[in-house]
């Protein structure tokens, strides 16, 4: 009972945030209970498709069991409706399964440095695109090289195609991709391919996961994006530039250049009835890997050179740009475009920093724990 | 782990094989059983084969797809065309990646039944493997509702002398990679995402850590409970188990003195890195001030300048 508490308060803490409470009741009872209430939904029509109302309550549940419900009368109608074709805005959210959440960042972290894809298995559900799997392709390739060749594309076909004849019916709504150190963004040849996508299989999402930044981080670094049509201009603040990220210098500028042709989506996690409780049983035996990780382990110390260097190198620029403003008079220092760059590293800084002293602060915890347990 | 299941004997000498399951198996073989009972029947029992790696002794399980079944209910066999291709698929993008076995969902072993799918299995691999999940959770458990089983020969009188295979209980443990263990955390804890300021995370790392160092502390009073109980002659004292208690003791502390130094030095690097950024920020927000002021005095002298003139 006592041991008990750990995964219970993560769990009350939790419902606390959100807001929401879940039953305490009997785990079989509530699953039955949540099978019954998907029925009744389907009864009542498809309310998948009232779009705005009913992707409202969805990010209150923990369990979300009905995104895997597939209906296929009601997928075709949204598929001939084509809401997203009128609106170039209309997905806003992005739901992600805690299965193809796994599946993802276990791919990327296995390229390591090399930047490797896959594809998105779910469906569209309001102005939501619901991932609820994913899978990989057999393609590799540096920064420029990052897309699917014939070869994968029959990869693709064939896959999918299994997928369904074992009752997968969703349809592929999107890819993955990785960039290993350098942030989640949409690089010019990204942009193209999710363009040229979102053109001809509509709907289609474009996820990337920075399995450095991860690891150094310790929570997952993902960003979903969808571009705009091409000769649309996105409203002030809309588009990605927004959003403030740490880019390393050497690709400062192909964000630059493409930032305002896509815009980021909120990303939101799901799991299954099932899943929730397996997740809480997994904690019982998980709290072990969560004390006994140390952020600073392999690529970590590499990881923090690049990024010591990075904000080295552009401190020197902005060094010389001081400079050379000072020379020329403060005339040249009132260019305003460049006046919040110094900020920018100083809170680039920071983030380092930040997440050097929580990996500092878990090994704290540890030497008291193990090394310095009975002095008081 | 293995509790009471009744139609077979809780523990075989086995093949003497490690298993290390990972997350991404439970998850995989828990959003098969949730699509399957939403979209084709209730409850309906899934079928699947597991990918894994073997190193020495130690079997990886890390991954999963399902299998496709011909016919129906208890006569349903195992499409073969389907698990040749799919297998044929994971070897593209996973080319580590083998066959180690196969999981289905439900209460407990049936023999004949799953002999016969063991059997197709061990087509493609030699000592295959089988995982039974239940997915129906009992209140209060506190392991996951997993087991392992792998086949043994045993001879039998049923089966006249002839050896027959039968299942016995496989011993696993859970453990996970890196990123793994950051994907559950962030999932299972739902750490809040995308745009999270410092301040959050900083409290769910602690909470994490918090939530971690709480299990220790209720499994150390399991222990000290235990102890307490075979000290009062409560309950018969077991010489294994306190040996292990005692060895498990004397292994603190961990660290030596070397481990002391390396720590101490790691913490100045990170104290330096964060007086460090604090500079730097500072050093941003000066030259903030630094421009403002000169625009500022330098509009004013201009100012003054033209009405000098006027």
């Amino acid at each position: 009972m006592a041991s008990e508490s750990g995964p219970r308060q993560a769990q009350k803490r939790w419902e606390l945030e959100n807001d929401v409470t879940m039953e305490d009741e009997d785990l079989t009872a509530r699953l039955s209970k949540q099978d019954r209430k998907l029925g009744a939904e389907a009864v009542g029509g498809s309310s998948s498709r009232g779009g705005a109302g009913g992707s409202k309550q969805m990010a209150s549940a923990a369990g979300r069991d009905d995104f895997w419900k597939y209906d296929k009368e009601a997928q075709r109608g949204l598929a001939e409706q084509a809401p997203w074709a009128k609106d170039p805005h209309y997905f806003k959210t992005a739901y992600v399964s805690a299965l193809a959440l796994l599946k993802m960042t276990i791919h990327t972290k296995q390229g390591g440095n090399i930047e490797v894809m896959g594809m998105l298995q779910g469906k569209p559900v309001g102005d939501a695109i619901v991932v609820l799997d994913a899978f990989v392709l057999p393609v590799e390739g540096t920064e420029t090289r990052v897309n699917a060749q014939a070869e994968a594309y029959e990869y693709m076909v064939e896959y999918n195609q299994r997928s369904k004849e074992s009752g997968r019916e969703e349809n592929v709504v999107g890819w993955y991709h990785s960039h290993p150190g350098y942030g989640c963004w949409l690089s010019g040849i990204d942009v193209n391919t999710q363009m040229l996508n979102q053109e001809y299989t509509e709907p289609f999402l474009a996820i990337v996961i920075d399995p450095i930044r991860t690891q150094a981080a310790g929570k997952v670094e993902i960003g979903a994006f969808r571009t705009y049509p091409k000769d649309y201009k996105a409203a002030e603040g809309a588009s990605s530039e927004g959003s403030y990220q740490t880019i390393p210098l050497a690709k400062v500028e192909d964000w630059g250049v493409h930032a305002s042709k896509y815009y980021s989506l909120e990303v939101q996690y799901f799991k299954s009835g099932l899943d929730a409780n397996l997740f809480e049983l997994l904690w019982n035996k998980y709290w072990v890997s969560t004390l006994s990780s140390s952020k600073g382990g392999d690529s970590g110390g590499d990881y923090l050179t690049t990024q010591m260097k990075d904000l080295v190198e552009r401190l020197e620029i902005e060094e010389g740009r001081v400079h050379a403003g000072r020379l020329g008079g403060w005339q040249l220092s009132k260019d305003g475009r460049k006046k919040g760059q110094l900020s920018k590293i100083a809170q680039d800084g920071c983030k380092v920093a930040t997440e050097q002293l929580h990996s500092m602060l878990s090994q704290m915890v540890k030497d008291r724990l193990f090394n310095k347990g009975g002095v008081q | 782990m293995e509790d009471d299941r009744k139609s077979v004997p809780a523990q075989g000498e086995g093949s003497g094989l490690e298993f290390k399951l990972h997350p991404l198996v439970i998850i995989n073989i828990s959003d098969h059983f949730t699509r399957c009972s939403l979209n084709v029947k209730e409850n309906g029992r899934v079928l699947g084969c597991l990918l894994g790696e073997q190193t020495g002794r130690i079997v990886h399980i890390t991954n999963t797809f399902e299998m496709r079944l011909e016919g129906e209910n208890e006569e349903a066999k195992v499409d073969r065309n389907f698990l040749s291709a799919k297998k044929e698929q994971y070897k593209t993008v996973f080319p580590d990646l083998e066959v180690v076995g196969w999981y289905r969902t439900g209460g407990e072993v049936r023999e004949v039944e799953d002999l016969r799918t063991h059997a197709v299995i061990g087509e493609v691999n030699e000592s295959p493997v089988f995982l039974l999940m239940d997915s129906k959770i009992k209140e209060g458990s506190r392991d996951l509702p997993i087991s392992l089983y792998e086949t043994e020969l045993r001879v039998s009188s049923a089966s006249g002398g002839a050896p027959s295979p039968h299942f016995v209980g496989a011993k696993y443990t859970v453990d996970s990679l890196e990123a793994e263990r950051i994907a559950v955390d962030q999932v299972a804890r739902i750490v809040p995402s995308g745009k999270t300021s410092t301040t959050d995370q900083l409290t769910s790392h602690m909470t994490g850590m918090q939530n971690a160092v709480k299990m220790l502390r209720d499994r150390i009073a399991v222990i000290l409970e235990t102890v307490k109980a075979m000290r009062d002659g409560k309950i018969p004292t077991d010489h294994g188990l306190l040996r292990e208690v005692s060895s498990l003791a004397r292994r603190l502390p961990v660290g030596t003195s070397k481990v002391d130094h390396e720590l101490g030095a790691d913490y100045d690097d990170t104290l330096m890195m964060a007086h460090l950024s604090v500079m730097t920020k500072g050093n941003a927000k000066m030259h903030e001030v630094i421009n403002k002021m000169n625009a500022t005095y330098d509009s004013r002298v201009a100012s003054h300048h033209r009405r000098g003139l006027f």
